[in-house]
């Protein structure tokens, strides 16, 4: 049987799987190509992720086209023609036109959903063939999502995987993730044990995470939880909003894993941290399968958020700005949405074109029309989209055009070398939450 | 056995009848030939009559015009007349928008009665002209699902009078009343089609067949629906085709309502029956579960898009669907030069929307045969001899804008060094 035939029908586990390859490659593309030489699969496979997240609703690129998506992806241009490009193209993922005399015409990625580019990647993952300990190092950071493990116990899971792997590859699976903090290590006195776990620990289960805060000190826990319920109320609310909590407490949440921050900037200095809940899936929303691992829906929201309160030119209605991009289709006229590559249009969310002939001014053409809904609906819910108080009135748009995803935003935070407060104490009542539920 | 030889052992009406199937297809119709008007009748479906020729078209706004048509070819003008009244009655019943009638000698008379009807006469000539225009003589050249070896076939035998009762009544569906059902129910069905060809056990070439069809039957929908998402804003639209989805034909909302209004009378009795105010009764309402959209409607919503970006090759995608799916996949053979001058659209456009409709198919249906693979085989793999696919003719392909591709140019399967 073909490659392509084991592609029928949409895999909740292949999906699963794909989001947790692109959450690795998201931490370990901070790492120089010479510490991450053991993650070449999950290299290729996060970088034909984030590819595949830019191009699906089918729409054919020409090469021209697609080649600032790639390199803004981190492919560069042999490493999409000489492995990307054959590799996509025979599974079955790309579909390739091309001329009489073999150049590439036209590519379009066959990806109809979120869900479908993380199936894909993951079977990318799996024709890219990974060594023993990157494929188990990849389960351990899955399996310690679940619950904070022993190095005996996540031996033992990798033994019993299904992954083929002996003791000595469940042992250098281990190292190897900690060897580039995919997993964390930490003494626990409270259990008397060493534990592994991951900053997806506290997003993968809520129910225990709350619970687990009990183990804090009265004001500590009071804190954390009214921050995490204000950030539940109001995803994307930025530094400045947070009313239940203090700064600080906000960044140790943040290099604790218990909130995630995305940071936008332009190219004129501004920068502002916009804030969500670890196992942010857009308020109100129903599209339960996978949540934001795309970090589509949060780049929307912290541009509309920084649109309407940091910009230097103020977006003056962002509500009915989105309504119109999402029912008519397009919407703007504006020279700064032309002027900056958004970083919007580089995910493909929006397509920029212009609105007069001498191209001064520009409006947004919806591309990706469902994650532009789950946006505004978030921010509507959470009252991202009320003008600013400060707006400057001149109904013009300056388009964010850096974005750093919050598995980036949280290393940033944690280079500082502080360590993180209360994890062992966490990490002990967590692992007693997730025993109780076993009786 | 030729197919010359193929087509002249056929009894004169039913080759008569390819000719007319061939003839508006080069006249640009999607055609279906055969079509069966089923209709339940007392719990029991039963074929009510037959149109001889249905064909299909959308304009530029993606609205659907649809043909009927009639054959005959005794000579003689008895039962001219009656004949195009039958048809103008079929024309209101499949609210079709164009009628032909074709039969190798016409009487004066019936173009002098049928005139105010603007009904398309043809005639031996008129044929001919058509196949003239393609360099296509009268008794060869017959392609797609309308190859007479085929048809007469391997198509025939594999198709009719399935053992499985199921798969019967999923062909009977899919090769008659699914040619003039409403859309949104119509296109509900087609899950359940595949779900039925995938579950029979069937020879892969029966398989194969089957499948064929359903994409075509597919891609039918797909044109159909995007057109609604044009007629509205897209928001609106967007929720207008959740709601057709969620329902059918009544309206999602007044079904919730009724839902709401049972589920208040259900807790209600409950309520008065049970230890008031001491237990707490745990019950899924109905109205959260009653009409819902079917879960593939976003995947469907984003394929769709995809089709109707090109409205102008939507008639176009159909026919090449039909060309390439019997005469290249089933058949082996690929379709004659003369015939492919009739899309105006490059054939490489075509054929990507034919993969798109795979690809949703296997990956949010599962479907999956010989033929899908085969399909969505890329150039590069091993099954690249197998099928012909058209190099692009022009940079009109795509809509794409002429580039400095040369550059990238195919290059070997990366895969094939590691094993």
């Amino acid at each position: 049987m073909s490659r392509a035939s084991e592609s029928i029908g949409i895999s909740p586990v292949g999906a699963d799987l794909g989001r947790w390859i692109y959450s690795a490659w998201k931490h370990l593309r901070s790492f120089d190509q010479q510490t991450i030489a053991s993650f070449e699969a999950t290299s290729l496979a996060g970088k034909a992720c984030d590819l595949l997240g830019r191009m699906r609703r089918l729409d054919p690129y020409s090469p021209t086209a697609l080649r600032p998506l790639y390199f803004d992806a981190g492919i560069t241009r042999p490493e999409f023609n000489n492995t990307l490009l054959p590799l996509l193209e025979t599974l079955g993922i790309f579909q390739v036109s091309r001329s009489a005399n073999k150049a590439v015409h036209s590519i379009q990625a066959l990806v109809l959903s979120q869900a479908d580019v993380m199936d894909q990647t993951a079977r990318s993952w799996k024709q890219l063939d990974p060594e023993p300990m990157e494929r188990g190092a990849v389960e351990l950071l899955r399996r310690t999502a679940d619950l904070p493990l022993t190095r005996d116990e996540a031996t033992g899971l990798l033994l019993n995987s299904g992954l083929d792997l002996d003791e000595e590859d469940a042992v250098e699976s281990i190292e190897l993730a900690l060897s580039v903090d995919l997993v964390r290590l930490r003494d626990v006195p409270d259990i008397g044990a060493q534990f592994l776990y991951n900053d997806f620990l506290w997003g993968e289960h809520i129910d225990r995470t709350t619970r687990a805060l009990a183990a804090l000190p009265s004001a500590r826990r009071t804190a954390l939880r009214s921050l995490l319920e204000e950030l539940h109320k109001h995803e994307g609310r930025p530094t400045a909003e947070i009313e239940s909590a203090a700064p600080d407490m906000v960044d140790q949440a943040i290099k604790q894993g218990l909130i995630d921050a995305t940071e936008i900037s332009t190219s004129d200095g501004n920068k502002a941290t916009f804030h969500f809940t670890p196992r942010f899936r857009g308020y109100g929303v129903s599209q339960g399968e996978i949540p934001d691992a795309l970090d589509q829906v949060k780049l929307v929201i912290a541009s509309f958020a920084f649109s309407t309160r940091y910009a230097e030119f103020r977006l003056r209605d962002p509500e009915r700005f989105l309504d119109s991009l999402i029912s008519r289709g397009y919407a703007g006229d504006a020279s700064p949405i032309g002027t900056d590559y958004g970083e919007m249009e580089k995910q493909k969310i929006v397509n920029v074109e212009p609105t007069d002939a001498d191209g001064t001014r520009y409006r947004f053409i919806a591309v990706k029309r469902d994650t532009l809904i789950e946006a505004r609906d978030t921010m509507r819910a959470g009252a991202l989209l009320q003008p600013s108080p400060h707006s400057s009135g001149t109904g013009l748009l300056n388009v964010p055009y850096g974005f750093t995803d919050p598995v980036e935003t949280r290393q940033r935070a944690r280079s500082a070398g502080d360590r993180p407060l209360y994890d062992a104490r966490l990490l002990a009542a967590f692992r007693e939450a997730a025993q109780q539920e076993g009786f | 056995m030729t197919l010359a030889k193929a087509f002249d052992q056929l009894p004169k009406g039913r080759g008569w009848e390819y000719r007319i199937h061939r003839a508006a297809f080069l006249a640009g119709w999607f055609v279906r030939r055969g079509v069966n008007l089923r209709e339940r009748v007392k719990g029991s479906p039963q074929t009510m009559a037959e149109v001889d020729i249905l064909g299909i078209s959308f304009d530029a706004s993606l609205i659907e015009h649809r043909l009927v048509g009639e054959c005959k070819d005794r000579k003689g003008n008895t039962k001219e007349a009656d004949r195009v009244v039958w048809l103008l009655g079929l024309r209101s019943v499949l609210e079709a928008t164009d009628v032909l009638f074709a039969k190798p000698n016409l009487s004066d008379g019936i173009y002098i009665w049928a005139k105010p009807f603007d009904i398309s006469l043809w005639d031996e000539a008129a044929v001919r002209r058509i196949e003239s225009s393609f360099q296509l003589p009268e008794n060869d050249g017959f392609t797609g699902s309308f190859n007479v070896d085929l048809c007469e076939g391997s198509l025939a035998t594999l198709r009719d009078k399935p053992s499985d009762m199921h798969l019967k009544r999923a062909w009977d569906y899919l090769s008659g009343a699914f040619w003039y059902s409403p859309n949104t129910a119509r296109t509900k069905r087609l899950p359940a089609y595949f779900q039925t060809v995938m579950q029979a056990k069937l020879a892969e070439e029966a398989r194969d067949a089957y499948v064929a069809e359903g994409l075509v039957a597919l891609l039918t929908c797909a044109t159909n629906t995007a057109r609604n998402l044009r007629r509205l804003s897209p928001a609106r639209a967007s929720t207008e085709l959740h709601n057709a989805f969620a329902s059918g034909a009544a309206s999602a909302t007044t079904l919730r309502d009724i839902a709401a209004r049972a589920d208040a009378y259900y807790r209600d009795a409950i309520a008065k029956v049970s230890d008031r105010g001491r237990t707490a009764v745990q019950m899924p309402r109905l109205a959260d579960s009653i009409a819902e959209p079917p879960p593939w409607l976003d995947e469907y919503l984003t394929f769709i898009e995809a089709v109707g970006q090109r409205p102008n090759a939507a008639t176009d995608a159909l026919r090449f669907a039909d060309l390439f799916l019997y005469e290249t996949l089933l058949a082996g053979n690929n379709p004659p030069e003369t015939v492919l001058t009739s899309f105006v659209t490059p054939t490489d456009e075509l054929l990507r929307t034919i993969r798109t409709a795979a690809y949703f198919a296997r990956r949010v249906w599962g479907v999956n045969c010989a033929l899908i693979e085969r399909l969505l085989s890329s150039p590069g793999s091993d099954n690249r001899a197998e099928i012909q696919l058209p190099a692009v003719e022009n940079s009109r392909a795509a809509g794409l804008p002429a580039d400095d591709s040369s550059a990238l140019a195919s290059t070997a399967d990366p895969l094939r060094g590691r094993n």
